[in-house]
């Protein structure tokens, strides 16, 4: 560790500038399990989190295995109603609940507080209680298989009155409900922390324009988690309330009751779970196009119109129901395609200029872009009442949100996993292993997800066990179900990849990108208090790009 | 063509070519990007400047598109909802949606009752090319009416009465679903609509009518 900072300290110390704050003497880190317990560092918790949540991504991918297998052929062949009822419910909110929202919140509790150059992040303690809340609400939500009736079983939605105790009966749906609320306060807390570090804890020169796009995607999206998160937990306490009798959601208006409360937690989420993966690819894209992010400002009007317009959009799901203003639900959700489209003008806008260099995370990033594409302009398909009223809640829905969800986000994950993994464990992953893993997860997820775009369309209603061979989807399921075990292959190879490179490990230094941000002025991984040394000036939200284009300079003034 | 189909036909007229237009365009402009500004010996990156026009031309020119697409929506989805504007209908059906199955009832056929059964889908009897009102609702959670091939369905909501306006081609089995998913055999939850030309549906009905009151009066005697 010492050698490394001493290193970083070199790089930068000729024109550095003294900090300003001081930085906090480290307490000493603790090892082992009682660090695995109780240690507050933002980058060990942000790991931590990190973990569990690729855990439960495994293991909800274990029961989409299981599904699409049972989906396949017509017929029941690996389980019962009741048992793929179980599976979808819990599929869904695994993925959602604990894995894309705290995975991204991973990222930026590890990242922010390095990228504004913190020596630490806001409030540690209750970073750390959230880490804990999202892991126990996980094991409890999970813990639900062990009961005598099963899992939750009312979808992730758990839409009333189908999860009232008369369609929903029994334990397992009630360690759901409390699983869920625990782990979405986990996640509430862990977006507070962040944004009280983009508030509080940037270093002196960050102003607010000159934030990584990266801190200013988490900083929608913490704002977004705070502002919406709530009314989940009003939601699922009034849920478990009425299973205990309380009279909460009964009649006509109870049940809208609950979906627009749900929604309101539901839609702006679906952008807490897309935001963090357009900063870091877009952060990817920069540094290895070798190039600043074209168009930073229009990115930041863009994702800051984008939360606020997130915060009305949430009736479009309920377009079927009756029960709400179609059209301005249609106008909020269909506006959203300006910002996006922003996201992507900047993307390109930055690839274009530069010299390009297809690493694994800079294909990643771009497969986020281009695959996302698909759930996004289908999501403006689906935000038109007239077409909603057919498509709603088929499998073109399904198709719909994987794109955005599994073919996009996930992409914009594994770019940003590729790109910080150096930064994180100090040694490379592989690049040819890294390379087959992207390519096989191309094919798997459009071989998945392509089809139900016409499934659904030609008639297949979502979260059915079962349909007869004369409804004719039996070829479009069996190719859905085969590029699902490609991507799961895709994974597998990710895996191998994790594990050879860690064997024999090739040592990453402090900056093997070329970054652009302070992260990589730090040793890789940083040491506890993130920077040994005084930081590198900020003048812009590329210091590091600053930085060399001074030295490049002051060395052709020498010569 | 029937309406909902029509309206539907015209609004994904509008919404899919442009959205494959925008997919191509995208995607070209990253194959473009890959291929001209691969990173090779000698080639250096230019420098990024602001080009606040060419930003505001992108944003104006979503904004319009956005614009054609809600003016398409919205005037279909007027002409879908509001049911003033719709013919009058030459027939009406109660729908009754409940865990597991559908029931339908005509107010115009007294006493003729069409059920699911058990493992027997229930079948939906209307005359094909007339405009049929429905008048939808559920015993217990929320269910879905969802007749693909009319291109719309309608959830069926507690304590609430939905009512709508469908025709349907001439057909003795299109496919319904329940689309909301509603527990244990929701897979099931199907029912068929059999829309008849208007000779052959007065015999149904004349049919129908005469083994209602058979079974009234097995009942009353």
């Amino acid at each position: 560790m010492g050698g490394r900072g001493a290193e970083a300290r070199g790089r930068h110390g000729a024109e550095a500038r003294r900090l300003s704050v001081a930085i906090p003497t480290p307490t000493r880190p603790l090892r082992g399990l009682a660090g695995y317990l109780v240690g507050t560092d933002h980058k060990s918790v942000g790991v931590r989190i990190f973990g569990t949540a690729f855990g439960f991504f495994l293991a909800g991918g274990v029961l989409a295995l299981l599904m699409r297998s049972e989906l396949a052929r017509p017929g029941m062949q690996i389980t019962s109603r009741d048992g793929y009822n179980q599976l979808f419910t819990m599929h869904g909110s695994t993925m959602i609940y604990f894995f894309v929202t705290p995975v991204a919140l991973a990222l930026g509790t590890y990242l922010v507080p390095l990228q504004v150059g913190a020596a630490e992040i806001a409030a540690p303690r209750v970073n750390l209680i959230g880490f804990w809340l999202f892991l126990l609400g996980g094991v409890i939500a999970w813990s639900s298989f062990l009961t005598r009736n099963g899992a939750g079983a009312a979808a992730w939605t758990a839409e009333y009155p189908q999860s009232d105790s008369i369609g929903t009966p029994g334990a397992g749906m009630d360690l759901w409900i409390v699983g869920v609320w625990l782990g979405v306060l986990g996640t509430l807390l862990l977006g507070a922390c962040i944004l009280a570090t983009l508030v509080g804890r940037r270093a002196p020169g960050m102003t607010m324009l000159r934030l990584p796009v990266f801190c200013w995607a988490m900083l929608v999206t913490s704002l977004m988690v705070v502002t919406s998160f709530p009314a989940l937990l009003t939601a699922m306490g009034g849920l478990l309330l009425d299973r205990h009798g309380v009279h909460v959601y009964r009649g006509a208006y109870g049940a809208s009751a609950y979906q627009d409360l749900f929604w309101f937690y539901g839609h702006p989420v679906v952008y807490v779970m897309f935001f963090p993966f357009v900063g870091a690819a877009l952060q990817v894209i920069a540094a290895l196009s070798r190039r600043r992010l074209f168009g930073y400002k229009g990115v930041t009007l863009s994702l800051l119109a984008f939360a606020a317009l997130s915060m009305s959009v949430w009736g479009h799901h309920m377009f079927t129901t009756g029960q709400v203003s179609n059209d301005y639900f249609s106008l909020t959700s269909t506006m959203l395609a300006v910002p996006a489209g922003m996201e992507y003008v900047a993307a390109v806008g930055t690839l274009i200029g530069g010299t390009l260099l297809l690493r694994t995370p800079m294909l990643f990033a771009i497969g986020f872009f281009v695959q996302f594409l698909l759930g996004g302009l289908s999501g403006i398909y689906v935000a038109s009442p007239p077409l909603d009223y057919h498509v709603h809640d088929s499998y073109l829905v399904v198709a719909h949100f994987h794109y955005t969800l599994l073919a996009g986000s996930v992409f914009g994950l594994f770019a940003a996993v590729y790109f910080w993994w150096p930064k994180v464990t100090g040694y490379l992953l592989r690049e040819g292993l890294g390379k087959l893993h992207f390519w096989i997860f191309v094919v798997g997820t459009n071989l998945t997800f392509l089809p139900q775009f016409f499934l659904g369309y030609d008639g297949m209603a979502r979260r059915i066990a079962d349909y007869t061979a004369a409804d004719g989807w039996t070829t479009g399921n069996t190719i859905s179900t085969v590029g699902s075990f490609v991507i799961a292959l895709s994974i597998v190879v990710f895996a191998v990849n994790v594990v050879v490179s860690w064997l024999v490990q090739r040592p990453a230094g402090p900056d093997p990108w070329e970054g652009q941000t302070l992260e990589w002025a730090t040793s890789s991984p940083p040491p506890r208090q993130n920077f040994d040394g005084p930081l590198p000036p900020i003048r812009s939200a590329e210091p590091l790009v600053d930085w060399r284009e001074e030295r490049a300079r002051a060395e052709a003034t020498a010569s | 063509m029937t309406s909902t189909q029509h309206e539907f036909g015209d609004v994904q007229g509008i919404y899919l070519p442009i959205g494959l237009a925008v997919l191509a365009i995208v995607v070209a402009a990253f194959a473009f990007a890959v291929v001209r500004y691969r990173a090779r010996p000698g080639r250096a990156p230019r420098p990024t400047r602001d080009r606040y026009a060419v930003e505001a031309a992108f944003a104006t020119a979503i904004a319009a598109i956005v614009v054609v697409l809600l003016i398409t929506t919205f005037r279909a989805n007027a002409d879908i909802t509001d049911t003033a504007r719709h013919p009058r209908p030459g027939f009406a059906v109660d729908v009754v949606a409940y865990r597991w199955g559908w029931q339908f009832t005509y107010p115009s056929l007294p006493g003729v009752v069409d059920r699911s059964g058990p493992d027997v889908p229930a079948v939906l009897h209307v005359p094909a090319r007339t405009e049929v009102r429905f008048r939808l609702r559920t015993e217990d959670v929320v269910h879905a009416f969802w007749v693909p091939s009319v291109r719309y369905k309608a959830d069926a909501w507690p304590d609430t009465m939905r009512t709508f306006d469908l025709s349907f081609p001439e057909g003795s089995a299109i496919s319904g679903h329940c689309a909301q998913y509603c527990g244990l055999k929701h897979s099931d939850m199907v029912f068929t609509v059999a829309a008849m030309a208007p000779a052959e549906f007065r015999g149904w009905a004349a049919a129908a009518r005469r083994r209602a009151a058979d079974t009234a009066r097995r009942r009353a005697g």
